[in-house]
């Protein structure tokens, strides 16, 4: 099958970048050609770390590639994040698989057309989406005011409403969907992660040894970009008031620091500094053997874009208890609420706990209770990190991710491009050539591409 | 909440009176007064000649023979007593003349500094007062920059950030409990449906115990004396006591076209998606059947009515002419994915129907439906106009009653569905009074009226039919 793969790709420090690169490799048997982001020039595409599996070319020359020999399948990789802006207008004009990272796609979107100076087509693209919704929100969002209330309209409308199929990872955002939009082919895909203790080539006692860890310690690890949407500010504050009686526990946080959020100081204030541990951004073939340095992975996310975590999936892979935020679109995994030592959520055919889960409501109780159990429980520890690896092993390794890509590829090709929604806004009805015609007309002359002759391209 | 048109008055206005503003901050700027071209002071007085004319004013000396003697001087005094009073003369003039000058040079001196320090101070005063007109207008515009920002001070500034934060801080907070709640939802569902399997699986034992125990007495029982009734079953449906053609046509006349029909039927099409040997009882003449053959489904129906035995067979359908519960009977357990009887069961004599339902569990799949659809007596219209209409009708099922019946035969998952709405215009109507005639009293019996007309609505005309929908587990 010829394949176009819109995705960001490494060396962009994106989950979805390395996603893609993950994947690839397992799907090329397909004649695959990975379009990114080339709005910088080509010297973006040379950028580009090589990819085994697909051929990487600047998206600008996905029309003609395509208008020369068509692509039975495209997929677009779509996420709330400025990566994902520049697949878009692709996405509109050339139906195929979107699979959908974020159920919440509002802030990303917003902020792409704002930043283009486009808050008109971002008010008909909201109104579209939300007829029966105040248009005065959009102005909110227009004025930047509208951070928090952006998660309750996800504006998902527009790639899900182009799309021939749609793939997400959670079963319960595909179900959110399914009702949503009854007329689209909304399909779910498990997410799967290599075996990350294949790569690890270190013990973790080194880990320890460089940061001042005693061997002794019970490490709870958080993983990715260290922003407040990971908890750790209710980690600490639980740190801080179990942290006297409990001096095994250390805090590791592993990835890079993001510049409006300075965790230490927030520590330092707290009285637990001595406790933390910020290593800054480490490239992905360290990660594990910082995995191995961990007893307990913390997976926390708040507020949620409905993101299916890879971050969490290696965690489970690596055989390691993890603590999760009680999230909708996780609510069907099997996890143990520590107030009451009881199994949370069900898999068809059993109920063994394969991580501890946190309410919001109730946060940094049970934050207090997961760091204390798990840090004298260390049989408790090890049954939940078996019972992780086996949950990897059934439901998220990388091989049955491909595997269920093969249908959704098969589905796509096999689907007809869905007729343009009611009421499309006007910019996205656009054909690119505003521009063009703009200057033609400026001079005086006709526009010469109105009816382009057969196989000029 | 500002309206839209004050919002543009004030915008107007606004823009007006910066117009205003600018403009005569454009003419004062205009206005200011340029440094004049101011006169030189005089050139300096020319003294250069002085110190020479001191030097020769004195053309005659005091003794204009000197240096002479004897006759040379004597001769040289004759004349100068004839030439002499002239020089003296000019002599007296010249001293008098530079005795004048050397006198106002000072003068002359002083007058032109003088002239110079007050050119100088004019300018001064000018450049000081140009300076004054200058700051003056950077005043002005000043006072722009500080008006335009009185309305983006930080107190503004400031309540913008709290409300936004207190918006954000709500609106999280809100979001939180949701997400809490929703995923405690899930959860409470998942468990629900744990709960639904435990107890069908007690459901189930239960009836196996009964069947077990009813065909234990059956088989102890001495002959003559069976258990349940003279014949040992339960009474058979009274449909077998018409004649099968009378009854066609009164199914052509009453309950509508093949046509009409089969649109009725297609909303249970879905229901059996991926079933496999579907049973449709009281088939007819098998549009539920031609249904499922064109969805791929593999079905065969049963009917009592020979007549309608041949249509089906006709139209290349599997049918059967047979007693529902007889053949239900004859079946393996667990042998049926699905079990359809539209407008049947209120055929069924009360003891006759429990047993079906009884039988008809253990004959279908897990997972498979029943789906039950009847006419609705709890509608008035339904049960005066359609049921009593029909001499083969045993018994009518309350919708609550074919409910249980259902639930205490062991399926799970039981829906009700409201079909054939009384037509709205057809229907009672409310009276509305003319705007001319609304008094309150009047008003007040006419809503008291309005009201009775739903409640006499909401029993006497709602739905014509339902559906009872239900899965064994």
């Amino acid at each position: 099958m010829r394949i176009a793969w819109f995705s960001p790709l490494p060396p962009h420090r994106s989950g979805i970048a390395a996603y893609s690169a993950e994947l690839l490799p397992r799907l090329a048997a397909h004649d695959i050609e990975a379009f990114v982001d080339d709005a910088a020039g080509h010297d973006a595409i040379e950028r580009v770390t090589r990819v085994d599996g697909a051929a990487v070319r600047g998206a600008h020359d996905f029309p003609w590639r395509h208008a020369r020999r068509p692509f039975d399948v495209i997929v677009y990789h779509v996420g709330n994040s400025a990566a994902h802006d520049y697949l878009w207008p692709y996405m509109v004009r050339y139906p195929g698989l979107v699979v959908l990272h974020d159920g919440q796609l509002h802030q990303a979107r917003a902020q792409a057309l704002i930043r283009q100076r486009r808050e008109s087509d971002f008010r008909a693209e909201f109104t579209w989406c939300y007829p029966d919704v105040s248009p005065l929100l959009a102005d909110l969002v227009v004025a930047g005011l509208g951070a928090t209330l952006c998660y309750f309209w996800p504006m998902v409308h527009v790639p899900v409403q182009a799309a021939r199929v749609v793939a997400v990872h959670s079963g319960g955002l595909a179900r959110e969907l399914a009702e949503a939009f009854p007329g689209s082919d909304i399909r779910q895909v498990q997410m799967g992660v290599a075996d990350p203790l294949a790569r690890a080539s270190a013990p973790g006692r080194d880990v320890r040894q460089r940061h001042g860890i005693p061997d002794a310690a019970v490490v709870f690890a958080s993983f990715g970009r260290v922003t407040p949407e990971k908890s750790l500010s209710a980690v600490m504050r639980a740190l801080a008031q179990v942290g006297p009686s409990l001096p095994a526990i250390r805090l590791l946080v592993v990835g890079e620091t993001a510049g409006y959020y300075d965790l230490m100081a927030e520590a330092r204030e707290l009285g637990v500094a001595d406790r933390v541990t910020e290593t800054g951004y480490l490239p992905d073939d360290a990660l594990p053997e910082y995995l191995a340095a961990a007893d307990v992975c913390l997976n926390l996310r708040w507020p949620t874009g409905r993101e299916t975590s890879a971050a969490w999936l290696r965690c489970l892979a690596a055989g390691k208890p993890t603590v999760i935020t009680d999230l909708v679109h996780t609510a069907d995994v099997p996890s143990l609420d520590l107030r009451s030592m009881k199994v949370a959520g069900a898999l068809p055919g059993g109920h063994e706990a394969v991580c501890v889960h946190v309410e919001l409501v109730d946060e940094v109780h049970m934050l207090r209770l997961a760091l204390r159990r798990l840090t004298e429980d260390a049989e408790l520890r090890a049954r939940l990190g078996s019972a992780a690896r086996r949950y990897w092993e059934s439901q998220g390794t990388l091989e049955r991710m491909a595997r269920e890509y093969e249908g959704l590829l098969t589905a796509a090709r096999a689907a007809a491009d869905p007729a343009a929604p009611a009421g499309w806004p006007a910019h996205l009805r656009s054909d690119g050539t505003g521009l063009a015609r703009a200057l033609t007309s400026d001079l005086g002359v006709p526009f010469p591409f109105d009816a382009p002759a057969a196989g000029r391209l | 909440m500002f309206a839209e048109d004050d919002i543009e008055r004030r915008r107007v206005e606004r823009e007006a009176a910066d117009r205003a503003y600018n403009e005569a901050l454009t003419a004062l700027d205009g206005a200011v007064p340029r440094l004049p071209d101011l006169p030189h002071p005089p050139v300096e007085y020319d003294e250069s000649q002085l110190p020479l004319l001191n030097e020769r004013w004195r053309i005659a000396t005091a003794d204009p023979a000197a240096g002479l003697t004897g006759w040379r001087r004597r001769v040289a005094m004759a004349i100068w007593r004839i030439a002499g009073p002239a020089f003296e003369r000019q002599q007296a003039f010249n001293a008098a003349l530079v005795d004048h000058l050397n006198r106002n040079v000072a003068a002359h001196r002083a007058t032109r500094q003088s002239i110079e320090a007050t050119i100088g101070a004019m300018r001064g005063e000018l450049e000081k007062l140009e300076t004054f007109h200058t700051t003056l207008v950077l005043y002005l515009q000043t006072i722009t920059g500080l008006v335009d920002t009185k309305d983006r001070s930080e107190h503004f500034a400031t309540l913008a950030n709290l409300t936004s934060a207190g918006l954000a801080g709500v609106a999280d907070e809100f979001r939180r409990h949701w997400e809490s709640m929703v995923a405690r939802e899930q959860r409470y569902v998942a468990a629900v449906d744990e709960l639904r399997t435990s107890i069908a699986s007690v459901q189930q034992t239960g009836l196996m115990l009964k069947r077990e125990l009813e065909r234990g007495l059956a088989a102890g029982a001495p002959q003559g004396a069976p258990a349940g009734g003279a014949s040992g079953k339960p009474p058979a449906p009274v449909v077998d006591s018409v004649n099968a053609y009378k009854y066609v046509a009164f199914e052509n006349k009453f309950r509508g076209s093949e046509a009409d029909i089969r649109a009725r039927l297609l909303q249970y099409v879905e229901l059996f998606d991926g079933a496999d040997n579907v049973l449709d009882l009281g088939c007819g003449r098998g549009e539920f059947l031609a249904l499922l053959r064109e969805r791929g489904i593999r079905a065969h129906g049963l009917d009592i009515n020979h007549e309608m035995i041949e249509a089906c067979r006709a139209a290349g359908l599997e049918a059967l002419e047979g007693d529902a519960l007889a053949h239900l009977e004859s079946l393996p357990d667990a042998s049926l994915g699905g079990l359809i009887a539209v407008q049947v069961v209120e055929h069924f004599q009360p003891a006759y129907l429990t047993t079906f339902l009884d039988v008809a569990y253990h004959k279908l799949q897990p997972g498979a439906r029943i789906v039950l659809e009847t006419l609705n007596p709890s509608c008035w219209f339904a049960f005066f106009e359609a049921y009593i209409r029909d001499i083969t009708h045993a018994w009518p099922l309350h919708p609550e009653t074919l409910k249980f019946l259902i639930i205490a035969s062991g399926f799970q998952r039981v829906d009700v569905r409201w079909l054939s709405p009384y037509p709205s215009d057809a229907k009672l109507q409310h009276v509305e009074l003319p705007a001319d005639a609304r008094t309150a009293s009047l008003a007040a019996l006419a809503q008291a009226f309005n009201e009775n007309v739903d409640k006499a609505n909401a029993v006497m005309f709602s739905y014509l039919d339902y559906a009872v929908v239900a899965e064994r587990i």
